[in-house]
């Protein structure tokens, strides 16, 4: 492409085709001002400015036209001034205008020295306004705890508008009234907390004026530091800018040159960071003497540890120890505590967060496909024509994940697919929606993969006909008939057809499955499935891709780093010597029996087969199901060291407590769910004597006699890089994080990085028979499903301390439909017992008409009163994974009976 | 045959105020009571003439009743249709002379006129696709689509001048071709019949009075560009218009004029309808893609224009109604014969709304650059009651007022802009020396602020400021220092907004101020309003307020 | 989000039905509200959650789009709607006071309608018979050169 040449202040200067006035300007070192700008902002057309504010006009020498540099794309020969006479009265006429409709209340304003309209008014000199006061009515008030609005310093200037319905896609607010009056509101013009509102932040963290603020802010100056890091909560792996004033975070921003987040977070990253602050914080050793914990010195709690784990490993053998790994801890540290597990304690039974939604290793699908959860990146997810979403809430779970969905249908051409028996905030965006029985989607997708055959939508460059595994395949699925499908699952077939015609027939399709298919009965089948789908249509590569949703923070690299007792990192198989041997050079010997699953731990903990156990960054008495059981398998153990940052449920049984360090106070990378490499920058020092998990790790090691030697994360990473060939070749040790493009061109022209994909070859595997699992009955006529909320993260430890977070969660409430509510006399809001074969809870009831009749739904996330407790441990044969994510029950007014 | 006369009431909106829909009923009634079977009795659309109205005129010999009512129709029907004693009573009277004339083409109104737009108002049924044909309609269409190429159509309206009638004058030829160069799997045009001015009213004539004339020229302009559908985006006032379309699509679809393969060509086109529903700024294009596509009416920066990426993203292409009135003459009688019309740079003809303090107030077309003199005397009769005329407001809220000093002003697209006023839609308001010239810079600058779309900054912010200052002026409440202020601010709306409606409403602002600055400093500082018009500065005369 | 209260009156299901008939088409908006409100004389606030769900919008975007436009109206109008034209034309041969004297009569401001729901006062930009000026609209019909007198006799017929 031919460069451009034009005249900017009587000086020639050369740009790309395609490139802004504005672009250009900041290249070249000039500043125009801007309010309206936002390069990472989607709205019509090429251009990423709507020119709403009109302050970046400059003039055209040989039009005279006056012409926005945001919005102008550069042409051969034109003659610019960005600050001539004339530019500079329009400007500091605009903002006169602007200010004579705002309030004069800089001295007390949240936005204070951040505030780009002060910036500019002080830039063009402007003191007293000389004209009318007129100012803008303004009525509503928020009483959330996130966010607060005073649109009487609004400019309208629309860019909370347009990350609210373009980038995020909530459509909280709009556009209300017109001309001098309007103003962005949501709908009814309530305040926030009563519209559809998710409190993601985004729009706070664009508003150039204080018109959009944090409700509660820690700090309202202009911060000391920013810390780039990655937020901690799910796996969608946000990069975050922490602000850091006087060893406090005191606020969390989108990073808006991150090509993936696209500036953009929820209500987690953006409010949900000050757990790190929580007085609730352990800020020192415990150790348990007589039943009670004593504060202790690092020396005195490394001793006892080693001396406990040394204790047994010698009276017992290291079979009788065992660690429990976190989805939460950085790549760096979970690599080092496989290593510890299986090099210093001596054993393979290590396990991780993960197994719970089981696609911990390689088990089930994977084993032949080799897959472990997501196929492609997010990046590409908006490319797809078709999505499907099966049995995932990525609105509540995963909302980076659930904007792109969105955006993909709102902003682009796509058509979306959703299998769920639940209406879910994606129903709203569906193309077609099936509803299926709870723990039927085996049969639903081998229906797919039936009408896709049916249909003749099979790709012929993925699928050979001719081979035996495709008429195995076939043969497989010759017992299903329509009216099977029909019979098992409620959905009618033509609904069915449709929607292999949609899925088959689109060049481009992404499948997004997670927890609701995942951590049911079936579910490695259905998993399966969903291979044989995307095989069969040709859409595994590409720009299509399979999505495996349900991820913690780090859970992808917590697997990637071999926190698995059946693979070492990278998943080298441990039985398999030649793997053995590749890491035996760098850390002596490995055990070669594959140990133990999270699961089996437990059991043989209350066999007493184990004696000792470690469990860094989990909390297995909440959220596991069957609370009790879990509870006395960890009592029956001679010793339990656990590592956190809280005194959690779990850490209570423990006989030393290892303060850890949390995220901001630490360095490392994440994994994130497609297999994005995101950092961790340390913004403050540990809290008290707390310590980052690396740390602590390295430290047991030298004390157990068996160093490690490494000196900081990044030779954690050189050696990671060394060994485990998805992370090599990436820069991984070196390279800090990737260049980002300052503000000018945009978007960031660098893709992030992403660990590669392993090489696999995918294989048709027969269908297999869906098993009728959870049918009601008289005793139990409901079935409850369980999901997570938006303002809750896991068992709650962390988010429960965010204050914000903590103050808005959704608490216990459990939805049930409009007529059986009515059936059972039950009303909004009152307390209600819900009864399941393996134990009870009671919640307040709320009526909806999200779900069909015979459904309850009840969010996990509730440290007062688990949900988990309704469950018994009932584990898929393969993944070793519980099935929690439906029971049946039944609901009792707590006024009636009992 | 040959003796068969037609008795044609006017059914347009302004002489439906005078109840002609009466007057057509009874006129078909007497009629048939009396059993003349060589008189048809049928209805047009306006002729332009609405002050005038109930408009009966008979046909083929031209006469031209006024000010009918439904007393007035047996007199008619016995006197003249059945006895052949037309009624003078009713003719229309010459305002100068007090003279009677019987005929249509002999009123001083219409004989000054050069009617290419208009050509069938008042002629025709507009709900009878044969009358439409008879009188020449749908021939062009049948030349473009089976002896021309679409490159020649847009050489055609290239070579005969046509700039487009919404008011920014863009050569539509060139338009045209845009959107033809354009790739895309899919294209549309849209005829923008939104017309909001204030004081224009002359697209919706056309559409009520001979809706096929714009919709043969919208399909014409679909062959054009290679677009297969068109859209019709009317405001939510004119239902009689939509009602008029709508049928005449359904006629145009009957006869193979829209639908698949129109005329055998190949070619397939459909026409939509979209109404609007309050809000002047739709008229612009991209907020009328906007509206069109269910969202709110806000402008958005061009480029890219429409006809890169219009609706749905696919090039579009906007033309005015009149435009595309222009296009099947245009067609069928050649560029050459177009492009004699009018001035070196503006072709064709241009109708005028009259309005204000003139005799004739109507429908004017004539052709591009006749003098306002030509038009105000001439055709308008002058202004009643010996007043002096002051000043003529053109263009609308987006145009200027030219003083009564320059009359000979030619009106055309380089002049107005020239003395600080614009064509715009063709409003075109008498003022007299009893007009208060502030007090209609507030009037206009009201209409645009309360229409303002609020999305950018200038002039959201700077017609409300302007306004205040304009009231405060009115009231006698302004101090000298004011004046600047406006000044600075009508600049910088001017200059700096998104689109036209800003960048064009401190036109009449800025024009009264240009030529009528004494009249601002009388309100100012002596706190007196020359015309005596304001109401808080009004002397103590005649009547209380 | 809590559905709004709902107007009593408000037939939710024939709203549920003309939404229908768009479904999934965000284009319709507009022929969608201008059939609701020609049916009901207005727009019910509790048809803007069936209809953004109906097409597939957000209820923000739809009351965006509703409060744009200058002919919804989200509250009940009056019977008779008399509409004074606020064209030039009009303007320059005093429809202003032509408003002021309906304001007086009807003692309602401009966008008001009386309590007893008989009347409801607006203006209009232009209705394109400016040769009549001024004029108003009563309930659809123009009313051409209006002056006191014949106010006079709009409002004695109406009562009638
Ligand atoms: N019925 C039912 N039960 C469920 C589910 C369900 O759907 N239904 N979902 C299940 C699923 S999928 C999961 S993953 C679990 C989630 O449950 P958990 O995995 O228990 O999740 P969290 O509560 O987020 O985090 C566990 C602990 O990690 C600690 N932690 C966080 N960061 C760090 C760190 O950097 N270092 C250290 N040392 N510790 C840290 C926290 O303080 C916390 O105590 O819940 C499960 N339970
Ligand atoms: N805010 C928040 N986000 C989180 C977490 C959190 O606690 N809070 N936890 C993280 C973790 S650890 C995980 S594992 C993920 C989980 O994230 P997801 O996998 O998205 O799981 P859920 O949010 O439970 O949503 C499950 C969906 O499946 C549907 N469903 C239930 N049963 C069935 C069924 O039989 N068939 C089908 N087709 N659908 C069914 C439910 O109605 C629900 O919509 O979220 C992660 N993100
Ligand atoms: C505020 C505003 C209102 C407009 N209103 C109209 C209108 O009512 N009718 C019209 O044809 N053009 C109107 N226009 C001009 C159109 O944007 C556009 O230029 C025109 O429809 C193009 O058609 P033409 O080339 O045939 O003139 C308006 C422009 C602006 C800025
Ligand atoms: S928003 Fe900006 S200009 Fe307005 S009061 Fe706050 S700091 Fe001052
Ligand atoms: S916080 Fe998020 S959802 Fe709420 S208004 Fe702002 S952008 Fe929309
Ligand atoms: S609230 Fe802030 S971001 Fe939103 S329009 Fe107003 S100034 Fe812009
Ligand atoms: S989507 Fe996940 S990673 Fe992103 S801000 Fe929310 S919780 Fe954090
Ligand atoms: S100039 Fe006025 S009407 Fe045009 S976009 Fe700006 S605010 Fe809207
Ligand atoms: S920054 Fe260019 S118009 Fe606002
Ligand atoms: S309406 Fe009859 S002449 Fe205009
Ligand atoms: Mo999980």
């Amino acid at each position: 492409m031919q460069p451009i040449t034009i005249t900017l202040n009587g000086r020639e200067v050369v740009g790309e085709p395609g490139m802004t006035i504005l672009e250009l300007a900041r290249r070249e070192g000039v500043h125009i001002p801007t309010l309206c700008h936002g390069p990472h902002l989607t709205s019509v057309g090429d251009c990423p400015s709507i020119s709403t504010c009109r302050i970046c006009l400059v003039e055209d020498e040989r039009t005279g036209a006056m012409v926005t540099a945001c919005g102008t794309f550069i042409v051969p020969g034109m003659v610019i001034n960005t600050h001539s006479p004339r530019v500079l009265e329009r400007r500091r006429t605009l903002i006169e205008l602007v200010l004579a409709s705002h309030p004069d209340s800089c001295l007390i304003c949240d936005k204070g020295n951040r505030c780009q309209l002060r910036q500019i008014a002080a830039e063009l000199g402007i003191g007293l306004v000389r004209l009318q006061k007129i100012p803008q009515p303004v009525t509503i008030k928020d009483a959330n705890p996130f966010i607060k609005r005073d649109l009487s310093k609004c400019i309208l200037c629309a860019k909370c508008i347009r990350v609210c319905q373009d980038l995020v896609v909530e459509g909280a607010i709009d556009y209300f009234q017109r001309g001098f009056i309007a103003k962005p509101a949501t709908f009814g013009d309530t305040a926030l907390e009563e519209s559809e509102c998710t409190f993601c932040g985004t729009c706070v963290s664009v508003c150039p004026t204080g018109a959009l603020t944090e409700a509660e802010p820690a700090y309202t100056g202009t911060a000391g530091t920013v810390v780039r890091s990655t937020c901690p909560f799910c796996g969608c792996g946000c990069s975050i800018r922490l602000e850091v004033h006087e060893g406090r975070i005191v606020r969390s921003a989108p990073n808006k040159q991150d090509p993936v987040s696209r500036g953009t977070l929820c209500v987690k990253g953006s409010f949900g960071f000050d757990f790190v602050h929580s007085p609730d914080r352990l800020t020192a050793p415990l150790i348990k003497v007589n039943g009670d914990f004593k504060e202790a010195s690092w020396e005195e709690a490394v001793t006892a540890v080693t001396d406990g784990f040394r204790r047994l490993k010698e009276e017992y053998g290291s079979g009788s120890l065992a660690v429990f790994g976190s989805s939460k801890c950085t790549n760096e540290e979970n690599y080092l505590l496989q290593r510890f597990a299986r090099c210093v304690l001596g054993t393979n039974n290590i396990d991780n967060g993960s197994r719970l939604y089981g696609t911990a290793g390689l088990t089930g699908p994977g084993e032949t496909g080799g897959v472990y959860g997501t196929t492609n990146s997010l990046a590409v997810l908006e490319e797809a024509e078709v999505i499907l979403v099966i049995g995932a809430d990525p609105t509540k779970s995963a909302p980076l994940v659930g904007y792109a969905v969105k955006r993909a249908v709102r902003c682009g051409n796509a058509r979306l697919i959703l299998i769920d028996p639940r209406e879910s905030r994606l129903a709203l965006f569906a193309d077609l929606w099936l509803r299926p029985k709870v723990a039927t989607d085996l049969t639903l997708v081998n229906g797919l993969c039936k009408a896709v055959i049916d249909e003749s939508l099979i790709n012929e460059g993925s699928v050979d006909r001719e081979t035996a595994e495709f008429k195995a395949f076939v043969e497989s699925l010759s017992g299903l008939t329509s009216t099977v499908v029909e019979e098992t699952t409620g959905v009618p077939f033509v609904s069915v057809r449709q929607a292999a015609r949609m899925y088959g027939s689109a060049k481009r399709a992404a499948i997004l499955y997670g927890s609701g298919v995942a951590q049911q009965k079936n579910g490695t089948g259905t998993i399966e499935a969903l291979f044989n789908l995307a095989l069969l249509t040709g859409k595994i590569h590409g720009y299509s891709g399979i999505y495996a949703l349900q991820q913690e923070n780090n859970a992808q690299g917590a697997c990637d780093m071999g926190v698995l007792p059946d693979f070492l990192p990278g998943y080298h198989p441990v039985a398999d010597r030649a793997s053995r041997r590749k890491f035996k050079d760098y850390w002596g010997d490995i055990p070669e029996e594959p140990g133990l699953t999270v699961f089996e731990m437990l059991a043989a903990a209350k066999s007493g087969e184990i004696k000792g156990m470690y469990v860094v960054g989990e909390n297995p008495v909440a959220t596991f199901p069957r609370a009790e059981f879990v509870r006395e398998a960890l009592s029956s153990l001679e010793f339990l060291v656990v590592q956190d940052m809280f005194l959690t449920e779990t850490a209570k049984l423990a006989d030393v407590v290892l303060p850890a360090a949390s995220f901001a106070e630490k360095e490392g990378t994440f994994t994130s769910f497609d297999g994005r490499i995101n950092w961790l920058r340390k913004a403050l020092e540990p809290l008290g004597q707390s310590l980052p998990d690396c740390e602590i790790i390295a430290r047991l090691a030298v004390q157990m006699g068996s160093p490690m030697a490494y000196s900081s994360p990044q030779e954690v990473r050189e050696e990671i890089e060394k060994l485990i060939p998805m992370y090599r070749g990436i820069g991984y040790g070196l390279l800090e994080e990737p260049e980002y493009p300052t503000e000018y061109s945009g978007l960031a022209k660098t893709p992030p990085m992403y660990r590669k994909q392993p090489e696999r070859a995918f294989s048709l595997l027969p269908a297999r028979n869906g098993i009728l699992w959870l049918e009601p009955d008289k005793e139990y006529p409901f079935i409850l499903l369980t999901g997570s909320s938006l303002y809750d993260s896991g068992g709650g430890t962390r988010s429960s301390r965010a204050a914000r977070l903590g103050r808005f969660s959704s608490g216990a409430s459990v939805s049930i439909n409009e007529t059986d509510a009515g059936r059972l006399g039950v009303i909004d809001g009152e307390k209600v017992r819900i009864v399941s074969p393996a134990g009870e809870i009671s919640a307040a009831a709320e009526i909806t008409d999200a779900l069909p009749e015979g459904l309850l739904y009840l969010p996990f996330s509730l440290s007062a009163n688990p949900v988990s407790q309704l469950f018994d441990i009932t584990l898929d044969p393969e993944r070793k994974s519980p099935l929690v994510k439906a029971v049946k029950v039944r609901m009792e007014r707590v006024g009636n009976s009992g | 045959m040959q003796n068969k006369r037609t008795v044609f009431v006017c059914q347009g909106t302004g002489c439906l105020s005078t109840g002609s829909g009466a007057v057509y009923e009874a006129l078909k009634a007497e009629v048939a009571k009396l059993g003349l079977t060589d008189v048809e009795v049928d209805f047009t659309g306006c002729h332009g003439f609405c002050e005038q109205g109930g408009i009966v005129a008979v046909e083929p010999e031209g006469i031209f009743y006024t000010h009918v009512t439904i007393d007035d129709v047996p007199e008619i029907v016995g006197s003249h249709l059945k006895g052949g004693n037309p009624v003078e009573r009713l003719f229309y009277r010459d305002p100068a002379t007090g003279r009677a004339v019987p005929r249509y083409h002999e009123i001083n109104f219409y004989k000054k006129q050069q009617r290419v737009i208009l050509r069938n108002c008042g002629r025709i049924n507009p709900e009878k696709i044969d009358q439409y044909i008879s009188k020449g309609g749908y021939r062009a269409l049948k030349k473009a689509l089976l002896e021309m190429t679409p490159e020649q159509v847009i050489e055609e309206v290239k070579r005969s001048g046509l700039r487009g009638r919404g008011g920014a004058g863009f050569p539509t030829g060139r338009k045209w071709e845009f959107s033809r160069n354009a790739q895309a799997d899919r294209k549309y045009v849209i005829c923008n019949a939104d017309e909001g001015d204030p004081g224009a009213f002359m697209d919706r004539s056309v559409l009520e009075a001979d809706p096929h004339a714009v919709i043969e020229g919208l399909i014409t302009a679909g062959y054009a560009t290679g677009a297969n559908a068109g859209y019709i985006y009317v405001r939510a006032e004119y239902p009689l218009a939509v009602k008029r379309i709508r049928i005449a699509l359904e006629h145009a679809r009957e006869r193979g004029f829209l639908g698949r393969d129109i005329l055998g060509s190949g070619f397939d086109f459909e026409v939509y309808i979209k109404e609007g529903a309050g809000a002047f700024v739709c008229g612009e294009e991209t907020a009328l893609i906007a509206s069109i596509e269910g969202r709110r009416g806000m402008p958005r920066p061009r480029p890219p224009y429409p006809a890169q990426s219009g609706l749905q993203g696919k090039p579009t292409t906007i033309n005015n109604v009149k435009t595309l009135a222009s296009v099947p003459p245009i067609i069928e009688q050649g560029a050459d014969w177009f492009s004699t019309i009018g001035t070196p740079k503006s072709k064709g003809t241009t109708v005028l709304a009259l309005s204000g303090k003139i005799l004739n107030s109507g429908l004017v077309e004539v052709p591009m650059g006749t003098p306002l003199s030509t038009i105000i005397f001439d055709i308008g009769g002058g202004i009643p009651g010996g007043k002096r005329l002051k000043a003529v407001q053109t263009g609308g809220p987006s145009g200027g007022c030219i003083p009564a000093k320059i009359p000979d002003t030619p009106v055309d697209y380089e002049t107005l802009t020239m003395v600080g006023s614009i064509m715009g839609s063709g409003g075109m308001v008498v003022m007299d020396e009893d007009t208060c010239m502030v007090e209609v810079a507030r009037y206009f600058l009201s209409f645009t602020q309360a229409e303002s779309c609020g999305k950018c900054a200038p002039c959201r912010l700077g017609t409300r400021q302007m306004l205040e200052i304009l009231a405060r002026i009115t009231q006698g409440k302004a101090q000298e220092s004011d004046l600047d202020t406006l000044f600075t601010i009508a600049k910088t709306v001017k200059e700096c907004s998104l689109c036209g409606l800003g960048q064009t409403c401190p036109n009449p602002v800025l024009s009264t101020l240009r030529y009528f600055k004494s009249e601002y400093e009388a309100h100012i500082n002596k706190k007196r309003c020359p015309a005596n018009q304001c109401r808080f500065l009004r002397r103590k005369t005649g009547k209380k307020t | 989000m809590d559905k709004p209260p709902c107007d009593e009156r408000i037939d939710m299901q024939r709203i549920e039905s003309i939404v229908e008939e768009c479904k999934g088409q965000k284009w319709a908006l507009i022929p969608v509200v201008q059939k609701i409100q020609n049916e009901f004389g207005y727009i019910p606030p509790a048809a803007i959650p069936v209809v953004a769900k109906g097409l597939r919008l957000f209820p923000s975007q739809v009351q965006g789009v509703i409060s744009f436009y200058a002919q919804f109206y989200t509250k009940p109008r009056g019977r008779q709607i008399i509409r004074v034209c606020r064209g030039t034309a009009c303007h320059v041969r005093g429809a202003e006071a032509l408003l002021e004297l309906l304001e007086e009569r009807l003692q309602i401001q401009e966008g008001e309608t009386t309590p007893d729901m008989e009347y409801t006062l607006e203006t209009v930009a232009c209705i394109g018979v400016c040769a009549l000026a001024p004029n108003l609209v009563l309930n659809d019909q123009v009313h051409g050169q209006m002056d006191a007198e014949k106010v006079q006799q709009l409002l004695k017929k109406g009562e009638a």
